[in-house]
Order: C-alpha cells, then structure tokens, then sequence
C-alpha cells in the first residue's frame, strides 16, 4: 500500500522499572497501519501486546519513538490534546473490559461522547443500534455487574464503536466470546475494514488468526516484532 | 525579623514558594536549552519534555502564587498600619523604612513578567508541537533571579519594620505638596485624568478591533497601548479618583483606596488595571513570539479571549474610577471638588 498509514509506530521502545531494575517492554518497534486495513499482531502473554496497544491508543507514551497519527505525532501532544484526538478518532477495546461497574450498559456506551458533549439524541439511536448488532439490545438498561464476561466484552466493544473511530485497537476482542460470536465479530470488523476503518487486533486466538480479512500478520516476541 | 506577624510570615512564605517553584523552572529551563533537540524523538528529549511538562505547570502555580504575593504586599501593608502608631493606611508601612517602595516596586515589575508567563504558558497549552520550549525557557531563567529579588527585599522591608516608632501618615507627605501649590497640580491631574480616559478608551478600542481581527500586529499595538496607558492611570487613580473618594482636594494616598471606609475600591480598581496590562502584554509578547507553524494555528483564538478580557478589564477600570467622580458630581450639583 502507498497511501498514508492512519497510524505509525516508529522506533517505539518501552521501558518500565520496579525501582530496583529497568525492564524493556517494547524494543524499537516500527508498524504503519493503514486505513481499509486489518492488522493482526499475534503474540504469546506477556509478549507487549497490550503495552504496544496502549501506545499506538496515546494511553501509554513511549520512552523513546514516536507514534503518528493522520500526520500528527500524537505521543508528544499534551495530555489533553491527546485525550481529545483519542477520543474523535480512536476506538480502544480494552482486554479487562474498563467497563465502568454500577452504571447501565447504554451509560457505558455511551461514556466516550460525554467530555464532547455528544452523548444525547442520534448518540443514544446509535447506542442502541449497536447493541442490537452485537445481540444484546435487551440489556441496554441493565447494570454491567450483572452480565457475564461475553455480554461484557460486546459492550466494551459497542463503546469501542460507538464515535465512529477511523482506527479501532482491540485487545484479545474474542477471548470471552464463543466460537459463532466470535466469527460475528471478525465479520463486523472486516464489514468496517471495507468502509474504511483501519483495525489492529492483539490476539493469541487462534479463531482470530484463521479469519481470512486479516490483511497481515505481525509476530511480538519478548518485545520485538519478528 | 518580625517574621512572627502573622502578615509578614504569610508574605514570605508566598515569596519562598514563589522563588522555589521558578528556581525550579530555571533550573529544567537551563536543561532544555542545553540539550533539547525537538526532532529528536530518543528517549532523553522525550524525558526531557516530560520534565519540561511538570516544570510548566510549578512555573504555572508559582506565577499564580507571584500574583497573590503583589495582593498580600498590599493586604500586610494595609493590615499592619494598625500596628504602627502615625500609619493611618499601608503608605505610612511602606514609607516606614527604605525598603517599601524598592519592594512593592519590585513586586509588581515581578508579578507583571510573572502573569505575562501565565499568559505564553497558557497559549502554549494550546500549542499541538514545542515552537515555544525554548521561549519558555528563557523566561523561566529570567524570573527566577528576579524572584529572588523580591524575596530578598521583601524581606527587608517586612523584616525591619519598627513598630515601636511612630510612622508619617500619608496626609503629611501627600498632601503637603498638594496644599503649598494647588494651581501646580491642576496641570497633572487634568494631563492624569484625561489620558487616563483617552488612552483607556484607545486601549478599548485596539483590543476589540484586535479581537474582531486577531492579527499578530494589531495584537502588539494593543498590548503596547495597554502599557502606555498605565502611568496615566495610575495617575489619575491618584489624582482624581482618591479626592473624590474621600471628597477632600488633598487627598492624594492610594492605599487610602484599599481601607473599609472607601468600600476596598482600590483593590478592583487596580487589580483590573493590572489585569488589563497583563492580559494586553501577554497577547503582544505571544504575537511577537508566534513564528512557528504550531504557535500561529494556536495564536488567534488566545489572542482573542485575551484581547477580549483586555477591553472587558479596561472598562471596568473606567467604570470604578468615574463612580466616585460622578456620585460627588451628583452630591454637590455639578462643582468641581478642585476649587
């Protein structure tokens, strides 16, 4: 592909510390993603997967590297100007949900259009719209604490959805799903990747591997892409 | 020392804080003009500007913090006068030792540059790249020592404050020059008073067309005026507001204006001078420095809501000064207080 990646990781390294010792997560990792295109970084646990999405989703800065995004380096914005580019053009499915317990599922979803001041009238058509999609329009109105890890996963991925991102970053999306809604949501993805959406996925599912949009694979081991 | 009172122990504790947060900023400012390199993305520059980031913000805070200590030289000058036998208001504590006047001096040219700070430091949150790191830096580096200035000499004038002497009241300083040749001060009251309106409603006028067009040079022009008008304000402040105030021709003391009998009019009255000039200033010191490609993205919409509390603060000033010029029009049917 020749036009503009929608996200780029360049030379972007990672290094934490328990205060004893320094730990290098990410070593000088280097990916473009481009719109229309399904990325799939594969991955054993504890290999950086979800660090190197944390980086490319500007909730995580690198210690070194920059990451791009639409001609911007958003690793080097300020806190809030990240925060707000996160929020119009990035869509995060976090592995543990981030669900917010004691509130509704509508309420959860529609949370990332609250700060903008977007989350009434088409928002809520849209909310509910997408539940529908994911088969869980009948708990709109339920409290998250009481669905189980599978309705959870679909709403996190309904709030993931819900601005109409150009990039969607999901974190193990299948691991609570079975297999049939499993192969739904790989459906779902690759219908947004024809519209236009640029998708990476960290997965060490096999499912997710299989599915025949993935336009390319990329393999994090101990922090390096092979 | 009388750091026991609780006034001079509030006021050089505003001033250690102050000084500590902008030595700070000095120091993490000398460290960015040495080694930053904005193209670089390596993991000292990234580190760097994350250390440029926090020092921004306890630069910020202590920008603030030089502010409160301009209204707290005031309030201690004020509240003390009670504790001085002769100081009616705080000109008789200021005037008490040599000190006073270099210090308050020194702390409103400080909190001047320190809310022109607030200003670039706000615009530059604004800011989507680094254009004004280095800027910044400068001035970081060039507070601190004029921080420490006013710590240093603050502390002079609070610390060797006598309350066991007695202290010249404002009335026999000021208005014996004001007695012995009243023709004379007519001339510098009318000059006072009418540049003070003129000049005002000049400074109303540039901010609001800048605002209208936030063009980098209309902005300085504004801000220039701002600075020009000053010393006709304050003078008329002095010459024409306080008389009026107290309805007394010699009546030339301004820390008159912060006691409860004349309804704390001073501390609106200059805080929205001050505020004028700092947000005037702030818009044309930024103009001047917006060459970068981020910075002038950013520069129109700040020079705007400053331009704007510019002519908004300016107006006040106007407003609370004609008050009591018009209220003695009114009490004594159209004559002049001077004759």
């Amino acid at each position: 592909m020749t036009q503009v990646p929608a996200l780029s990781a360049k030379d972007v390294s990672k290094r934490v510390s328990d205060g004893r010792s320094r730990r290098e997560v990410l070593k000088r990792i280097s990916l473009d993603l481009h719109p229309g295109e399904m990325l799939l970084v594969r991955g054993p646990s504890g290999s950086g997967k979800t660090t190197l999405l944390a980086i490319l989703g500007g909730m995580l800065l690198p210690t070194s590297g920059e990451v791009w995004l639409g001609g911007e380096a958003i690793s080097r914005l300020r806190d809030h100007q990240r925060a707000e580019v996160r929020r119009a053009k990035i869509g995060f499915l976090f592995q543990d949900f981030g669900l917010i317990e004691g509130m509704t599922v509508l309420d959860n979803v529609l949370l990332p259009l609250v700060p903008p001041g977007r989350a009434e009238g088409a928002a809520v058509s849209r909310a509910r719209s997408l539940l529908d999609q994911l088969g869980i329009g009948g708990l709109a109105r339920a409290n998250v604490t009481s669905l189980s890890g599978g309705e959870r996963q679909r709403v996190a991925l309904a709030r993931a959805r819900i601005g109409g991102p150009e990039i969607l970053l999901l974190d193990e999306p299948t691991a609570h799903l079975d297999t049939s809604r499993a192969e739904g949501l790989m459906a779902d993805l690759a219908e947004l990747c024809e519209k236009g959406a640029a998708i990476l996925v960290a997965s060490h599912d096999a499912r997710v591997d299989r599915a025949e949009r993935i336009d390319r694979r990329l393999d994090l081991n101990d922090g390096m892409l092979a | 020392m009388n750091v026991l009172e609780p006034w001079v122990l509030v006021r050089m504790v505003a001033a250690v804080v102050t000084a500590s947060l902008f030595a700070y900023g000095a120091v993490v400012g000398a460290r960015v003009l040495r080694h930053a390199h904005v193209e670089a993305a390596t993991e000292g520059q990234l580190s760097l500007e994350r250390h440029f980031e926090l020092a921004g913000n306890l630069v910020r805070f202590g920008a603030v913090a030089q502010l409160f200590s301009l209204l707290l030289s005031v309030l201690a000058a004020d509240r003390l006068s009670g504790a001085i036998q002769g100081a009616m208001c705080g000109y008789g504590v200021v005037h008490q030792n040599r000190w006073g006047w270099i210090s308050l001096g020194i702390t409103v040219v400080v909190g001047l540059i320190a809310g022109v700070l607030l200003q670039l430091l706000a615009l530059d949150r604004g800011v989507r790249g680094l254009d004004l790191m280095r800027p910044l830096a400068w001035l970081c580096i060039a507070i601190a020592p004029a921080a420490l200035l006013d710590t240093i000499v603050s502390a002079a004038w609070l610390g060797s404050l006598d309350f066991s002497v007695v202290a010249s009241c404002c009335s026999t300083t000021l208005g014996e020059g004001r007695r012995e040749g009243a023709v004379f001060w007519q001339g510098p009251r009318l000059l006072a008073t009418w540049g003070a309106v003129i000049g005002g409603g000049l400074a109303i006028g540039t901010a609001l067309l800048a605002f209208r067009t936030p063009a980098r040079g209309l902005v300085t022009v504004a801000g220039v005026t701002a600075l020009v008008v000053v010393p006709f304000a304050v003078g008329a402040v002095i010459l024409e507001v306080a008389p009026h105030v107290y309805e007394v021709p010699e009546h030339l003391c301004p820390f008159c204006l912060f006691k409860a009998d004349a309804f704390f009019i001073g501390y609106p009255l200059f805080g929205a001078v001050f505020l004028a000039v700092v947000w005037g200033l702030g818009g044309a010191v930024a103009a001047m420095l917006s060459t970068g490609e981020h910075t002038r993205a950013a520069f129109p919409a700040f020079a705007q809501s400053r331009m704007i509390r510019q002519a908004s603060a300016w107006a006040i000033a106007l407003l609370i000064g004609a008050l009591p010029v018009g209220l003695y029009a009114i009490s004594s049917p159209g004559a002049s207080l001077f004759r």
